[in-house]
């Protein structure tokens, strides 16, 4: 290896680096995604409580006075909104690190070739950036995890209606909820198949980037230089 | 007094431009090696020191044990960057 092909590879990994540590900038964000969950939540639970307590009607003014409450036209809208606002939110708050350019703090350096590979070994936090990639790590879990539960979500929502358009409705048939999320399951497994490899892909290379620069790490403070 | 804690890179660095460059006074190295004037007083003390540098009639020149050095240093960063597995 030459001091061109060192260089390069340096910026190569500062690009993967900072790709990865996307999850880590996208999991910090956690508490936010908490406190809206919770706001929609409570929200959710407030405009229940309302709507029964004091069963409030609106003006249409097509249809007059519906009934919003129990009896009525029900809570489900607003309800399914308030949830669907809420996913909206989350889903910005987590996807905003990846909508940003991959920038590559290293650059500067590597303009002076070796000596400037030697200054970022140098000066490097490289038991920070091994944390940050441990936490990048276990937030892409927990992101992963939730689309996965998203998505069943919504396929259990889908499926729902399905069955009761087609079974309940043609057949008079009731509805069985576990067979409607065995079936959401099966759907997650089969479409998502190529999505969960992906995922497992990703984590192999997490855990690889993080072996690579722990032996890169540990061989530099043992060279003694 | 604390001790003097060089950079590697800036030690690098000068021997760099000594090897590159030739010898040339103290004034020189110090901007070629991009350091103020005073911090580059250290380091050359500290390099002479470690018989990496000497300093003949005003000139300054690189000795053998910072040529080994320095590219002992390359190999080192050469190999070791070369052994790195990761997704490109």
């Amino acid at each position: 290896m030459d001091e061109k092909e060192a260089v390069e590879k340096m910026r190569d990994l500062r690009k993967s680096l900072e790709t990865t540590l996307r999850y880590e900038k996208s999991g910090s964000k956690f508490p936010q995604v908490f406190m809206v969950t919770l706001f929609a939540v409570l929200a959710a639970n407030l405009v229940s409580l309302a709507s029964n307590l004091y069963d409030l009607k609106t003006l249409n003014p097509a249809m007059g006075y519906i009934q919003i409450g129990s009896n009525g036209v029900g809570i489900g809208i607003p309800v399914l909104i308030l949830f669907g606002v809420a996913a909206l939110l989350v889903y910005r708050i987590l996807h905003k690190p990846f909508t940003k350019p991959v920038e590559n703090s290293w650059d500067e350096y590597l303009k002076e070739g070796i000596i400037g590979i030697i200054r970022i070994i140098e000066e490097s936090d490289w038991e920070g950036i091994l944390l940050s990639l441990k936490k990048a790590k276990q937030a892409f879990i927990m992101i992963s995890s939730l689309t996965i539960l998203l998505e069943l979500g919504i396929i259990f929502v889908i499926l729902f209606f399905a069955y009761g358009i087609l079974v309940t409705g043609i057949f008079g048939i009731p509805i069985d909820l576990y067979v409607v999320l065995l079936g959401s399951v099966l759907l997650i497994v089969a479409l998502g198949d190529r999505t969960i490899k992906q995922s497992y892909i990703e984590l192999w290379h997490m855990d690889n980037l993080v072996a690579e620069l722990r032996w890169f790490y540990f061989e530099f403070q043992g060279a003694g230089i | 007094m604390q001790e003097f804690k060089p950079d590697l890179y800036v030690v690098a660095r000068v021997i760099k431009n000594l090897i590159e460059k030739g010898p040339m006074n103290k004034t020189r190295l110090a901007g070629a090696s991009e350091i103020s004037y005073d911090k580059f007083l250290l380091y050359f003390d500290w390099m002479c020191l470690k018989n990496l540098i000497k300093e003949e009639n005003g000139t300054v020149s690189v000795m053998e044990e910072g040529i080994r050095t320095y590219n002992l240093l390359v190999d080192w960063i050469l190999k070791h960057v070369g052994k790195l597995m990761f997704r490109r």
